[in-house]
């Protein structure tokens, strides 16, 4: 600290009266009794996530997020490219393609996992909805995205394979529910420092586990479709039952910065 | 906003606020009902928040519009009587000159005196908060540095 800073520190404080925040605390609660009365009847409209709140929500996604989606999507769309050159290779574009789907929710979890662990006041004061709602919204976002992603990576490895394309979709969406699963156990099970850390771990060991299983068995052969078929049904079941539990627990999310 | 998310922000900005509102007025009392306006006002027009992960920010920049419009409704006050006003007992000649000049400043230069040697903001924050730009943050700066180096020499 230098010596004019010290100077400046010499103009101390006051103490303030004993009751003065519960007081201000007080008037606080009247005024938001005074004003509920309002708030009832705009309720209604303030019950569903409306389209133009989801797409403010899109305004909160972190850049870094979208340019790291679109560099996997262009690196995942080159390499198919490049191994469509190489006969050899073309068969290893479909583990290509299921493993790049599970590292999407990789890169989007982690912006999710900020507001879902921190619960925190500014969210719902910069939204003016619930942190349960805001969470939906951005869950919409972020499943659009991955959607869109998975289409164009599914179309492109399609093509690239002359498979058809919704068999292409199952064999990437049969990981990336897989990887939902997993990050969905890891939001309510792990602590918000450590979240990222396990959930790349589990997309190492998932990307491991479809190398892995291509290498010692044909699975994307025809007779494997049904295996396939059912991964997907229950997976998604489960999915569902995770982000049930997960936003059961939004609401005992404590404040805090 | 829930009753219980007011209290909580209430609790957490509290100090801070006050004691930003205290380095405008120099008096307890004023500093405390600004305090309070403050958090009041937060609660009124939290529609217009968009300092996404600032909510402290945005606490300074309510409370600054409170002072300003406390000092509105002030009448005139004479520099001379400042420090005779305001003097506590234990404080020092060298306190008692800081404190003047502090509240001797123009209420912009003040401003961010307060909030970069008592807050820690930085300018560009400053800037944010005070809705001018960094260039003329900056200038203030300066200027309200250098007015307080001359009233603190010698001391």
């Amino acid at each position: 600290m230098t010596d004019f800073e010290e100077k400046l520190a010499l103009y101390k404080l006051e103490k303030y009266d004993k009751d003065a925040v519960q007081n201000a605390v007080d008037s606080a609660n009247k005024l938001l009794l005074a004003d509920s009365a309002n708030k009832l009847l705009l309720a209604d409209s303030a019950k569903k996530p409306r389209p133009r709140f989801i797409l403010t929500q899109i305004s909160f996604v972190t850049k870094k997020m979208w340019l790291l989606q679109g560099a996997l999507l262009l690196f995942a769309c080159g390499a198919m490219l490049l191994f469509m050159r190489e006969e050899w290779l073309v068969k290893r574009i479909l583990p290509l393609a299921s493993i790049a789907a599970p590292l999407v929710i990789l890169i989007n979890i982690t912006d999710f996992v900020r507001a879902y662990n921190v619960g925190s006041i500014e969210l719902e004061l910069a939204t003016k909805f619930s942190l349960q709602k805001a969470a939906a919204a951005k869950l919409i976002i972020f499943g659009c995205s991955d959607a869109v992603f998975l289409a164009a990576l599914s179309a492109f490895a399609a093509a690239s394979t002359k498979a058809g394309v919704l068999c292409v979709l199952l064999y990437c969406l049969v990981p990336f529910n897989f990887m939902c699963c997993g990050c969905l156990l890891l939001l309510r099970k792990v602590k918000a420092e450590s979240f990222a850390f396990s959930s790349a771990m589990l997309a190492c060991g998932l990307c491991a586990v479809v190398f892995s299983l291509n290498l010692n068995i044909e699975m994307y052969k025809g007779a494997y479709t049904v295996f396939w078929l059912a991964a997907f049904f229950i997976t998604s079941a489960e999915i569902c039952r995770q982000m049930y539990r997960a936003f059961k627990s939004l609401q005992s999310v404590p404040y805090k910065w | 906003m829930s009753d219980m998310a007011a209290e909580e922000i209430i609790r957490r900005h509290y100090d801070a606020i006050f004691a930003y509102c205290y380095r405008h007025t120099g008096d307890r009392e004023a500093a405390q009902d600004l305090t309070q306006e403050t958090f009041l006002r937060m609660l009124k027009c939290f529609d217009k928040y968009t300092h996404y992960d600032k909510l402290q920010n945005f606490l300074y920049v309510i409370a600054r519009n409170a002072c300003k419009d406390y000092f509105k409704k002030q009448k005139p006050i004479y520099l001379a009587e400042l420090p005779l006003q305001t003097a506590k007992e234990n404080d020092t000649d060298t306190a008692l000159t800081v404190r003047s000049a502090v509240l001797t400043l123009p209420f912009k230069e003040r401003d961010a005196v307060i909030l970069k040697y008592y807050h820690d903001c930085t300018a560009q924050q400053i800037a944010e908060i005070t809705g001018a730009t960094l260039a003329v943050t900056k200038y203030r700066l300066r200027r309200a540095t250098q007015k307080l180096r001359e009233a603190l020499k010698g001391d």
